[in-house]
């Protein structure tokens, strides 16, 4: 895989380095993407970053590429002309998370794809999530929206943390000289750092008294705490510290208000008024454990509450 | 994957040491992009220090490393030359 390829880019949410679907699909260009490796455009959002490293190396990525046409890297010549890029999402879409892809804003229907890629088991689903979720979050900044766009893919990122990733052996691509297993670890930490870093770009997108911006620097934390590429030791770092500092950041009591506030329904009842059966996740450990942690929930490091305004991406 | 513009050339480990410069195999290079502070990989972002090495590990990656150069900088051009043929 090449760093600056169509593989690394947070936009082709079907494929990482070493698993994920044989062809990829760029939500951007709409198009399938055959050898996504040689393939590039000025779009690209580089996975392997954080936000920071990854909007000044985007920046940099489209001096040397146009952001409307994917080209080989090498040669810059037409991937559509060469028949490595096309429109024929048939083999795709015969897969739960290659039809949300392929469907990602259509309609307008972003934040619903999310949702129902969060809803599908497997690595595949989660590495398309998290990687359109950064997009879609880092978009609706970017047009002048608050980091609260996020706010949902924050919660299940949160509360997926102390789960292993998903990874079926039938998920590995490459054919390479690693025991299929050694390759299914690599695969688990990728997504693990994934979650970290989409936890991690929430962090930079809030401003910077939020006490969500203590998010920023947890995959640097994690990688600190670790001295090899060890899915087993980053898990166990999670269960000792990492989920603790997530759920310090963004307590689920935090979550529940600032989601009342955002989509409340001027018919519906206040939230202290909802039925005590609304929340369905009410009894997870992450509920209890925000409960503990958040003594003044939806307020930031400053006390402020929270601004309310959300733009979809 | 040369192409129309790129070209591809060749050397080997042992031809660069020939030369002067160090060829560091896979192994060498995990063993040099753990997550210290010190050591001849020394990066003070420990995160994309284990990037590079499940690179590393993942595309069984190895290379050449020039720092044996940097006291005579005005060979490496010449080396370089010497090192590398066309494919």
């Amino acid at each position: 895989m090449l760093l600056l390829s169509c593989t690394n880019c947070c936009f082709n949410g079907l494929q990482a380095d070493g698993f994920g679907a044989r062809a990829g699909y760029c939500v951007e260009h709409r198009a399938v993407l055959h050898s996504a490796e040689s393939l590039t455009c000025g779009r690209q959002l580089r996975r392997d970053l954080l936000l920071p490293e990854a909007n000044d190396e985007s920046a940099l990525h489209q001096q040397a590429f146009s952001r409307d046409e994917i080209v080989h890297i090498r040669t810059k010549a037409s991937a559509r002309s060469s028949g490595h890029a096309d429109g024929d999402i048939s083999v795709l879409i015969q897969t739960a998370p290659g039809k949300e892809v392929t469907n990602y804003g259509r309609l307008g229907t972003k934040i619903e794809s999310l949702a129902r890629l969060s809803m599908i088991a497997g690595a595949r689903a989660e590495l398309a999530r998290l990687s359109l979720g950064r997009t879609y979050v880092r978009r609706c900044v970017q047009l002048g929206g608050e980091w609260t766009s996020g706010i949902h893919q924050l919660s299940w990122t949160i509360d997926r943390l102390l789960e292993p990733p998903d990874v079926g052996f039938d998920d590995l691509w490459d054919e390479i000289p690693l025991p299929q297993s050694r390759q299914r670890e690599l695969a688990q930490w990728s997504i693990v750092m994934l979650r970290l870093t989409f936890l991690s770009d929430v962090g930079y997108l809030a401003p910077d008294t939020d006490d969500v911006a203590a998010l920023r620097d947890l995959p640097e934390k994690a990688a600190s705490a670790l001295d090899n590429v060890d899915v087993r030791a980053l898990m166990a770092w999670i269960v000792k510290a990492g989920w603790a500092a997530a759920n310090e950041a963004f307590p689920r009591a935090r979550y529940e208000e600032l989601a009342d506030t955002l989509h409340r329904d001027p018919d519906a009842p206040a939230l202290e008024a909802a039925p005590s059966n609304a929340r369905v996740s009410s009894g997870s450990k992450r509920s209890r454990a925000g409960a503990k942690t958040s003594s003044v929930p939806g307020r930031s490091r400053s006390g402020a509450k929270p601004r309310s305004r959300a733009r979809k991406g | 994957m040369a192409a129309r513009f790129g070209r591809v050339w060749t050397t080997s480990g042992e031809k660069a040491e020939a030369l002067g410069a160090k060829h560091l195999n896979q192994t060498e290079l995990e063993s040099i992009l753990k997550s210290s502070t010190t050591g001849r990989a020394h990066w003070p972002n420990a995160r994309q220090r284990l990037q590079a090495r499940a690179f590393v590990e993942r595309h069984a990656e190895h290379l050449i490393d020039f720092r044996s150069f940097r006291t005579k900088p005005a060979t490496v051009a010449d080396t370089v030359r010497e090192m590398f043929e066309k494919a």
